[in-house]
C-alpha cells in the first residue's frame, strides 16, 4: 500500500526483485501531513481492498496486477 | 533496458526518428542523444578493452537493472562521451553503487540533489576537465557528457525517470555535475591524496550535492575572516548538513587557497575552523529542519540549548576541492545529509591491476 504520489516507484521496485505482478493499492497523497482522523478514514476506505486482495487467487493477482498503469496525480506533475 | 530496437532507420531522419522513439519511451533526459549504433557502442567499449561487454559493474536501484559493460557503453555513447570517458564513468558508477552512498533511497528521495563527480590525478588533464574558469557551467565535453552519462546509466539502467524519481524539484545539476580539482592551484594535498590514492592515480569521487552556492569574499584576506564568511553562508537554517551532517562539499576559490597558504594554514586547518564555527545553537535547530540523524554527534547536548551543532562531525567530513577561475567567490555544496557519503574510486587504466576501493 502506498500513496498515488510513490505509486510508480513502488511498481518499478516490484519490478527489481522479480515481483512485476505485486498487488499495490494506492491511497490519496499525502499521509504524512494530514490528521489523524484523515489518515484513519484513508485506512477505512482502503480496508475492503486488502481483504479482496488477500483473498484473492494469485493467478488472477498477476493477470490484475502485472503491468498496471499508476499515473501519478496532476497535482504531483501537472502535464 | 533491455537492447530493444528492432529496426535500423537509414532514412534521412533517422536522428530525428531515433530520438522521438528514444524520447517516447524515457530513455533520455529530455534532450537530444547521440543513436548507440552497434558501431559507436563498440567502439565505445574500446575504451576500456581489458574488460568484457558481458562484465557486470553494478546492480542499480530501484529497478535493480544490470550495468554491465555493454549497457553502460551504450549510455555512454547517448550522453556523447568519447571511449576514452568510459573508464571515469564507469568508476562514478562502482563509487555511487558502495553501500555507504545509499543510492537506492537518492535515486527516489525528494532532496534535491543529483551526483557531483570530482575527479583528480593526471587523467584530468588527460580527457581536458576543466577544473578552472566556469567548471560548473557549459564549455567543455568530458564534463558536459561523462556527467551525463552516469544520470543516463541512472534512469535507463536503475529505472529513475520522472515519474519514479520523487525529488520535490531537482536542480541543474541532474543533467550533468562533473568537475575536476585544479591541482596545480592547490597549495596543499589534492582530495585523492588525502583519501589515501597516490598522486598520480586517477580518481573519482562522487558526493551527492546540492546545486552551488556561491560565497563571495572580495575584501577580507585574513583566513579568519575568510572562515566567518564561510561559516555564515554553511550553517544556515534549512541546510540539511545541519541536522544530520554527512560530507558537505566546499569548492575553494583559487585565491582564497592562496590566502589561507600564505598564512601558513593547511587544509586541516581549514577544515577544523569551518568545523568549529560552522555551527547553529541546538536551540534553534532542534525543532526545525528535517529529523536529527542518524549519525547526530553525540557531543551536541541536547538539554542544552546552547550547544553549538556543526555541519559535519568532525573536520576530514568537509570535502575541500580546490578549482575554479580568478576572483574572490568559493562554492558551497550541501548535501542530503548523514545517510549518503562520499566515496572515492580508482579510475581503471590499461593494464593496471584492479585497486580496491578507498572510502570515506
Amino acid at each position: 500500500m502506498i500513496s498515488t504520489a510513490f505509486a510508480p516507484l513502488a511498481q518499478i521496485v516490484s519490478q527489481g526483485i522479480g515481483v512485476p505482478y505485486l498487488p499495490i493499492l494506492v491511497v490519496p497523497h499525502p499521509v504524512g501531513d494530514p490528521s489523524e482522523a484523515v489518515v484513519r478514514k484513508r485506512g477505512e476506505d482502503i480496508a475492503a481492498e486488502c481483504a479482496r486482495v488477500l483473498t484473492t487467487p494469485a493467478e488472477t493477482l498477476v493477470r490484475e496486477f502485472a503491468n498496471k498503469p499508476f499515473p501519478l496525480p496532476h497535482a504531483v506533475m501537472p502535464r | 533496458m533491455k537492447p530493444e530496437f528492432p529496426q535500423v532507420v537509414s532514412s534521412g531522419d533517422a536522428f530525428d526518428r531515433v530520438n522521438d522513439y528514444y524520447y517516447e519511451r524515457g530513455w533520455t533526459d529530455g534532450l537530444p542523444i547521440v543513436p548507440p549504433t552497434a558501431e559507436r557502442v563498440q567502439s565505445m567499449l574500446g575504451g576500456m578493452p581489458w574488460r568484457r561487454a558481458d562484465e557486470l559493474i553494478a546492480t542499480v536501484p530501484p529497478k535493480m537493472g544490470a550495468a554491465t559493460m555493454l549497457q553502460i557503453a551504450v549510455n555512454a555513447v547517448m550522453a556523447g562521451c568519447r571511449p576514452q570517458y568510459l573508464p571515469v564513468v564507469v568508476a562514478a558508477l562502482q563509487a555511487v553503487s558502495e553501500p555507504e552512498y545509499g543510492l537506492a533511497h537518492r535515486q527516489t528521495t525528494t532532496h534535491a540533489a543529483a551526483p557531483l563527480i570530482i575527479v583528480n590525478g593526471p587523467v584530468v588533464g588527460r580527457l581536458r576537465i576543466n577544473c578552472g574558469r566556469g567548471l560548473f557551467g557549459p564549455g567543455w565535453r568530458a564534463n558536459a557528457t561523462i556527467g551525463r552519462a552516469l544520470r543516463l546509466v541512472l534512469v535507463n539502467i536503475g529505472g529513475a525517470g520522472p515519474s519514479v524519481d520523487a525529488a520535490q524539484t531537482g536542480h541543474p545539476g541532474k543533467y550533468t555535475y562533473c568537475i575536476a580539482e585544479y591541482e596545480a592551484a592547490n597549495p596543499w594535498e589534492p582530495l585523492h591524496v588525502e583519501r589515501g590514492f597516490a598522486r598520480d592515480q586517477g580518481v573519482v569521487t562522487l558526493v551527492q550535492a546540492e546545486a552551488p552556492h556561491s560565497m563571495t569574499e572580495n575584501i577580507q584576506t585574513d583566513p579568519d575572516e575568510i572562515v566567518r564568511t564561510f561559516a555564515d553562508s554553511m550553517a544556515t537554517l534549512g541546510v540539511n548538513n545541519l541536522y544530520s551532517q554527512g560530507h558537505p562539499v566546499l569548492v575553494l576559490g583559487i585565491e582564497h587557497a592562496g590566502f589561507f597558504a600564505a598564512a601558513g594554514w593547511t587544509k586541516l586547518d581549514l577544515q577544523t575552523a569551518l568545523f568549529e564555527r560552522a555551527r547553529q545553537p541546538w536551540g534553534l535547530v532542534k525543532n526545525r529542519g528535517k529529523s536529527k540523524g542518524p549519525r547526530f554527534p553525540d557531543f551536541v547536548d541536547r538539554n542544552d540549548d546552547n550547544s553549538m551543532v556543526p555541519i559535519i562531525r568532525e573536520p576530514r567530513d568537509l570535502v575541500v576541492v580546490v578549482a575554479g577561475g580568478a576572483g574572490g567567490k568559493s562554492m558551497f555544496l550541501p548535501t542530503a545529509g548523514g545517510q549518503t557519503l562520499s566515496v572515492s574510486k580508482p579510475v581503471e587504466e590499461p593494464g593496471e591491476s584492479r585497486k580496491s576501493k578507498v572510502e570515506r
